[in-house]
C-alpha cells in the first residue's frame, strides 16, 4: 500500500496538471537535443515529478524500471562513504550532499564512470544518459567545480539534471551552463484541483472549504496537501471536523486553537507550542522549558532552520503588528549564525530568549502607555 | 682522582635541576631498585648550570658509590622494597596479594585469570604488584609495545595490536617452560627508555604472570576493539597457563577537538578518558574470571610519613650517610605544600621534593616563609642574599617556585571552572570575601582592571570581576567546544531575567558561530578559534549575570547536548536504514515491487525518484505517523514513534535543569563511561566553590585536601 501521493503521481507529462507551458517546453525540448538543465523551485511543486516525466519523454517507458543501490565510494583519505544511488539503463540519480564534505568525490566519479560509456542499448531514443542531481543547492563549492568540468568535458555522452530550491547557492558557470527552469508552487487553485483530483480516484467526498483549507495550510507545497488530506482522512474520514468557518477561511484574526485543529504534522504542532510558550511567559525558567522543546524537535531530526521558521511563523500569526518586523529580523539573523555555527541549540535557544526580551520589552511599553 | 664517570652515569646525566619537573615525570620508570644506604655526597648540589658542573659533583664521590647512583631520581632510588614501606593502605595490598595467591591455586586459577588494577598514576599500582611478585616467588612477563621500530621491512610488519594479540597468546598459553628469551617479545625497549627491566633475566621460578602496562593506543577505535577482543579471548581461552595483570595507569584526558558530529561521525575524535573501563570495556570487567582492584590517590598522611622518611634518609647526618646537609632540608611546610598539589601522586611528590631539594636555599626558604616569621630567622641564615631575610622579596621568590614546582596541578576541573565563571565573583559584592581574596593566586585582583571609556559607562559598568577569563582558558580542563556546552546547560539557573539570559546565550552563540571550521587548514586554525569563542562566550557570560549571582542551591549538571546529539543521530540513521529495506515503502517512494517484472531482485516498477532527507523527516514521516496509527509493527512502528512528540506540559509546570549531576571531578562528557559522584546537593556547590580557592590558598592547603584521607579503603 502506497501513499496518496505516490499512488496519483503522474507520470507523463501529458498528466501534469498545472504550469501547462512548462510541460509544453519540456516536450519541445525532448524532441530535440536536450541540454544540461537546472530545476529549481520550493519544495513540493513537483520538480522531481517534472523531472521522471521529462525521463519518460525522452527514453519512453524504460526508465520505470529501477534498482536501487548503494554505491560506496573511496574518498582521497581512503574513507568508504555509501550512497543511495537509484538507476534505470538511461538515468542515474544521487544525492551528493548526502556525503557531506565528501560530495566532490562522489560526482566525480559517479560523473565520470558514466561519461566513459557510450548508451549500450542501441533501441534507446537518445545516445546519452542522464545523471540527476538531487539538492544541487547544497553541494559545496568544490564539487559544484568538480561538476563544472565534467559538464564540460563529456557533453557527448551525458546530461546532467540538476534539481534545486534556489539558484542562489549554485555557482554562476553551472548556471550558465544549464536551462534553467523555474518550477513555481502551485496556485491555491491548482492545488485544489490535485487534491479533487486524488479524492475522485480514491472516491472520496472532498468538500470544497476542506480542500481550499488544506491547500491553504500546505503553503504552495503540494505534497504536503497531499499528505494531509490522506492524514485527514485516516483520522476523519468524512471530513466533519473541520467546519466551514474556519478561521483560515474566513480570514479573520486567528486563534491559536484554530490553529492547532488543523491537520499539520505533529511537530510543527509541537512548534507551534513553543511559539506560544515563548509569548505566556519571559522568565528563563521558561526558557528552559523551550530548550527542551528545541532539544526534542531536534532529536526528531527536524532540521535547525526549519524550527526557527516554523516558530517564527506561528509568532507572527500571533504577535502585534509593532514587532513582527522585530520577528522577522531575528529569525533570519539565527538563521544566518546557524548556518556558520555547529551547535544548533544555541542558536535556537537564543533566538527563542530575543524574541522573548523583545516581547517583553513591547508588553511593558504597552503598559506605560 | 678526575676519573672519569662511568658511562652509566653519563647517561643518567640529566640535569635535574634545569628542567621542570613535569617533563622528569614522564620517563620517570616505575621500578623497584634495592634500596640501599645512601652514599655520601658533597653538600650542594649544583645549580643545575649544565653537565660540567655536575661531572665535577660526582668526580668528588668514590668510586665504589657507582652502584647508587647519587644522580638518580629518588623515585628510583627509594622506591619501596617490601610491602610495609608501600604507601598503600594495607587492605588493598591484601586484596593484591589475595588475588595472586589464588591466581596459581590450582582451583580458583580459572576465575583468577585477569586483574586489572586501575588507579590514578602515581598510585603505587605498579610497585604494589612488583613487590608482591617479588614475595610470592613469581615471575613478572612484561609485555612493551616495541618503540624501535623499524619500517624497513614492510611485509613483515603486523601492526602493533596483532603483535600483542600474539604476546598474549603465545605467553599466556605456552606452558610454563623454561624461558630462554622469549621470541614473541616484542623487540626490547629501546634504550632511550630510562631503564630496562622489562623482560626479567630467565629464572627458574615456576610461576609466571603477564603484566600488561604499556598498552597500546585505545584512542585508536580499532586497537581499542582489538585489545578487547584480545582480552576477552584471554579469559575464554581454556588453555591459559598464567594471569594476566593489566594496570591501568587513569588519566582524565582532554577531550580531544570537539567538532560538530557531521564532521566527525561519531568517530572517537574526542578524546576520552583513560580508565579500566574504557580500556577494557564492560564486557571484560564482568567476566568471571576478571577483577578490577582499583587503587585511590594516595592518602596524605601515608605521603606524608614516606615522603619524611625518605627525607630522612636524604638528610640524614653524613656520618650515618646522609646525602646532603640536614641544614638544607625542606621544612615541613614545604613537604605539605608538596603533598597538597600532588593530588595523592606519590611519584610527582617525590620528583617536585628532588627538584626543589636541589636548590637547598630554596628549599629552606620555603619551609621558613610558611612556618611563619618565628622559625624564619633560624632558617634564613642559609640565605646568602644580603641579609634580606623576610619581606615581599622572599615570599615572592616562594611563590615563584612553588608555581614552578606544581604548575601542573593548577588545572581546574570542569566542575570548578563551571563554578568559577557561573558564579562570577565580583569586587565589592561582600567584604569578608574581599580580604580573603586580595592579592590571591588566581583572582583577578581589582587594580588590574581597565575603567571603562566614558560613553559605554554608563551601560556596561559593573563591579570589577574576580575572574580572569584568560587564566581560566589557560587551566581549563577540556577545550572550549565543551565547556560552552556545559555552560550552556547550566546557565539559566543563576540568572533572574530574561535580559540576563538573552545577553548569555547570545554570546555563546556568537562564539559558536566563530567557532567555524572548514577548509583545509581548520586543523590549524582550532586552537585560536576556540580561544576566542572561549572568551566571547565566557566574558559575555561574566557581563550579564546579575551581580552578585544569586545563591539558589544550584546543582551543576552534565550537558545534555551530547546524548541528544547523539539521539538525532540513531534517529537518521534509522531513517536511513529503513530507506534502504524493501519493506520500508511508505518512505520509499513508489518502488513497488511488482511481481512479474523479469529479474525480481532489485527491479522496482514505477515512477519514482529519490527523497531528500528534509521531506523526509519533515514530512513523510510525520504524516506517515498519523496516516498508519499506532500498533503496526517494523518499520512504520519506528515512523509513529518519530512523528510523535511528548505532550507539552502546562503552563503551571516549572522547568528545572536536569541531567546528571556533575561530580567535582568529572571531566569527560561521556555519560556511559563517567562515574558520578552525588554529593549532598546543597553543600557541592559551596564546597567545591571552597576548594577552588583552597587550591591556591596556601596557608590553607594542608589538611582540607580534594579527598579524604579515610577515602582509601572502599567500603567494599
Amino acid at each position: 500500500m502506497s501513499l496518496l501521493v505516490d499512488k496519483w503521481r503522474p507520470k507523463t507529462l501529458d498528466e501534469l496538471a498545472y504550469h501547462e507551458d512548462l510541460s509544453e517546453r519540456l516536450r519541445a525540448l525532448a524532441q530535440t537535443d536536450f541540454p544540461h538543465t537546472l530545476f529549481y523551485g520550493p519544495s513540493g511543486a513537483g520538480k522531481k515529478t517534472r523531472i521522471m516525466c521529462t525521463l519518460k519523454e525522452l527514453f519512453g517507458p524504460g526508465v520505470d524500471k529501477l534498482r536501487i543501490e548503494q554505491r560506496t565510494f573511496l574518498t582521497p583519505s581512503k574513507r568508504k562513504i555509501e550512497i543511495n544511488v537509484v538507476q534505470s539503463n538511461y538515468h542515474i540519480e544521487l544525492t551528493p550532499s548526502d556525503a557531506g564534505n565528501w560530495d566532490r568525490s562522489v560526482v566525480q566519479e559517479v560523473l565520470k564512470d558514466i561519461a566513459q560509456t557510450q548508451q549500450v542499448d542501441l533501441n534507446a531514443k537518445k545516445r546519452f544518459k542522464v545523471v540527476i542531481i538531487n539538492e544541487a543547492d547544497l553541494l559545496s563549492r568544490d564539487a559544484q567545480s568538480a561538476l563544472r568540468r565534467t559538464m564540460e568535458k563529456f557533453t557527448a555522452n551525458l546530461r546532467v539534471i540538476l534539481c534545486a530550491n534556489s539558484t542562489s547557492r549554485i555557482i554562476g558557470p553551472i548556471r550558465s551552463r544549464c536551462l534553467l527552469l523555474r518550477v513555481g508552487a502551485p496556485s491555491e487553485a491548482e492545488i485544489c484541483k490535485v487534491l479533487a483530483y486524488a479524492a475522485k480516484k480514491e472516491r472520496l467526498s472532498l468538500p470544497e472549504h476542506v480542500a481550499t483549507l488544506l491547500a491553504r495550510i500546505s503553503q504552495g507545497n503540494l505534497r504536503r496537501a497531499l499528505l494531509s488530506l490522506e492524514a485527514l482522512h485516516t483520522q476523519d474520514p468524512t471530513f466533519k471536523t473541520v467546519s466551514a468557518s474556519h478561521s483560515l477561511l474566513t480570514g479573520t484574526k486567528q486563534s491559536a486553537s484554530d490553529l492547532d485543529s488543523v491537520p499539520r504534522p505533529d511537530w510543527e504542532k509541537y512548534a507551534g507550542r513553543a511559539a506560544e510558550k515563548i509569548l505566556g511567559e519571559q522568565t528563563p525558567e521558561r526558557l528552559l522549558e523551550v530548550r527542551g522543546m528545541l532539544y526534542e524537535l531536534l532529536v526528531h531530526c527536524i532540521p535547525a532552520p526549519l524550527i526557527i521558521s516554523t516558530i517564527s511563523k506561528r509568532l507572527m500569526d500571533r504577535v502585534d503588528e509593532e514587532i513582527k518586523a522585530d520577528v522577522v529580523y531575528w529569525a533570519a539573523f539565527y538563521e544566518h549564525r546557524l548556518r556558520l555555527g555547529s551547535k544548533p541549540i544555541f542558536h535556537l535557544e537564543a533566538f527563542c530568549a530575543r524574541i522573548m526580551s523583545v516581547y517583553k520589552q513591547h508588553l511593558l511599553g504597552i503598559g506605560f502607555d | 682522582m678526575p676519573s672519569p664517570p662511568p658511562k652509566r652515569v653519563k647517561k643518567e646525566l640529566k640535569p635535574l635541576s634545569s628542567r621542570p619537573q613535569f617533563a622528569i615525570s614522564s620517563f620517570a620508570p616505575k621500578l623497584p631498585s634495592s634500596s640501599m644506604p645512601p652514599p655520601p655526597v658533597p653538600s650542594t648540589s649544583s645549580k643545575g648550570k649544565g653537565k660540567a658542573k655536575q661531572v665535577e659533583v660526582l668526580d668528588l664521590t668514590e668510586d665504589e658509590v657507582e652502584e647508587q647512583d647519587p644522580e638518580a631520581l629518588w623515585v628510583d632510588r627509594f622506591a619501596p622494597s617490601t610491602r610495609d614501606e608501600l604507601g598503600v593502605h594495607p587492605k588493598k595490598v591484601n586484596d593484591v596479594a589475595g588475588w595472586l595467591d589464588e591466581a596459581y591455586n590450582p582451583r580458583l586459577s580459572k576465575y583468577r585469570r585477569l586483574l586489572v588494577m586501575s588507579g590514578p598514576s602515581g598510585a603505587a599500582k605498579t610497585a604494589t604488584l612488583k613487590i608482591l611478585a617479588d614475595e610470592l616467588d613469581i615471575d613478572i612477563l612484561e609485555y612493551r609495545n616495541g618503540s624501535n621500530f623499524t619500517f624497513a621491512s614492510d611485509d613483515s610488519r603486523d601492526s602493533m595490536v596483532e603483535q600483542f594479540t600474539s604476546f598474549l597468546a603465545r605467553a599466556g598459553m605456552a606452558p610454563a617452560l623454561e624461558l630462554g628469551p622469549d621470541p614473541s617479545l616484542p623487540p626490547p625497549p629501546s634504550s632511550s627508555s630510562s631503564s630496562s627491566s622489562a623482560p626479567l633475566p630467565p629464572s627458574t621460578r615456576s610461576k609466571r604472570l603477564i603484566l600488561l602496562e604499556d598498552l597500546p593506543n585505545t584512542s585508536h577505535y580499532p586497537t581499542k576493539l582489538a585489545l578487547r577482543s584480545a582480552l576477552q579471548q584471554y579469559l575464554a581461552s581454556p588453555r591459559v597457563t598464567c594471569p594476566l595483570v593489566v594496570i591501568v595507569s587513569e588519566a582524565l584526558a582532554r577531550p580531544g577537538v570537539g567538532l560538530d558530529a557531521e564532521s566527525t561521525s561519531g568517530e572517537g575524535r574526542r578524546g576520552e578518558s583513560v580508565d579500566a573501563r574504557s580500556v577494557c570495556g564492560i564486557d571484560v570487567l564482568q567476566a568471571p574470571g576478571c577483577r578490577e582492584i582499583s587503587f585511590n590517590p594516595i592518602a596524605v598522611t601515608i605521603m606524608k610519613k614516606a615522603l619524611t622518611k625518605i627525607l630522612d634518609r636524604v638528610y640524614a647526618s653524613k656520618s650515618s650517610g646522609g646525602l646532603l646537609p640536614t641544614s638544607a632540608r625542606p621544612a615541613v611546610g614545604t613537604l605539605e605544600i608538596i603533598i597538597a598539589h600532588s593530588n595523592g601522586d606519590i611519584r610527582s611528590a617525590l620528583m617536585s621534593l628532588q627538584f626543589l631539594a636541589s636548590n637547598p636555599e630554596l628549599a629552606a626558604a620555603t619551609g621558613a616563609t610558611l612556618l611563619g616569621a618565628g622559625k624564619e630567622t633560624g632558617k634564613g641564615k642559609k640565605r646568602k642574599s644580603d641579609g634580606e631575610v623576610k619581606g615581599a622579596a622572599s615570599k615572592a621568590q616562594v611563590k615563584k617556585l612553588l608555581q614552578y614546582v606544581t604548575a601542573r596541578e593548577s588545572s581546574l576541573f570542569i566542575f570548578h571552572a563551571l563554578g568559577k565563571v557561573l558564579y562570577s565573583k565580583r569586587w565589592g559584592e561582600s567584604a569578608d570575601d574581599d580580604k580573603k581574596d586580595l592579592d590571591r593566586q588566581g583572582i583577578q585582583q581589582e587594580q588590574e582592571i581597565d575603567r571603562l571609556p566614558k560613553h559605554l559607562r554608563k551601560e556596561w559598568t559593573r563591579k570589577p570581576s574576580k575572574v580572569n577569563p584568560d587564566v581560566l582558558f589557560a587551566e581549563a580542563p577540556i577545550d572550549s567546544d565543551v565547556f560552552l556546552s556545559y555552560m550552556h546547560h547550566n546557565y539559566t539557573a543563576f540568572t533572574n531575567d530574561i535580559d540576563e539570559c538573552l545577553g548569555i546565550v547570545e554570546g555563546m552563540s556568537t562564539a559558536d558561530g566563530l567557532m567555524r571550521l572548514e577548509g583545509e587548514d581548520w586543523l590549524q586554525r582550532v586552537s585560536l578559534t576556540s580561544q576566542y569563542s572561549f572568551n566571547t562566550a565566557v566574558r559575555s557570560t561574566l557581563l550579564h549575570l546579575p551581580s552578585p549571582v544569586p545563591r539558589r542551591k544550584q546543582v551543576l549538571r552534565k550537558s545534555a547536548l551530547w546524548e541528544k546529539m547523539r539521539e538525532t543521530r540513531a534517529n537518521e540513521e534509522g531513517i536511513e536504514e529503513m530507506y534502504r529495506k524493501k519493506d520500508g515503502i511508505a518512505l520509499v517512494p513508489p518502488f513497488e515491487f511488482e511481481a512479474g517484472e523479469e529479474d525480481g531482485g532489485g527491479w522496482r516498477g514505477g515512477g519514482g525518484s529519490q527523497r531528500s532527507r528534509r521531506s523526509l523527516t519533515t514530512e513523510l514521516v510525520p504524516y506517515v505517523g498519523v496516516i498508519r496509527q499506532k500498533g503496526t509493527k517494523g518499520a512504520l512502528s519506528f515512523f509513529t514513534e518519530l512523528a510523535t512528540f511528548p505532550p507539552v506540559p502546562s503552563s503551571h509546570y516549572q522547568a528545572t535543569i536536569t541531567g546528571e549531576t556533575l561530580g567535582e571531578k568529572d571531566v569527560d562528557e561521556d555519560e556511559d563511561l563517567a562515574v558520578v559522584k552525588e554529593e549532598p546537593e546543597d553543600e557541592e556547590m559551596a564546597e567545591a566553590e571552597a576548594e577552588v580557592l583552597k587550591l591556591e590558598e596556601e596557608e590553607e592547603a594542608v589538611g582540607e585536601l580534594l579527598w579524604d584521607p579515610e577515602d582509601d579503603i572502599e567500603d567494599d
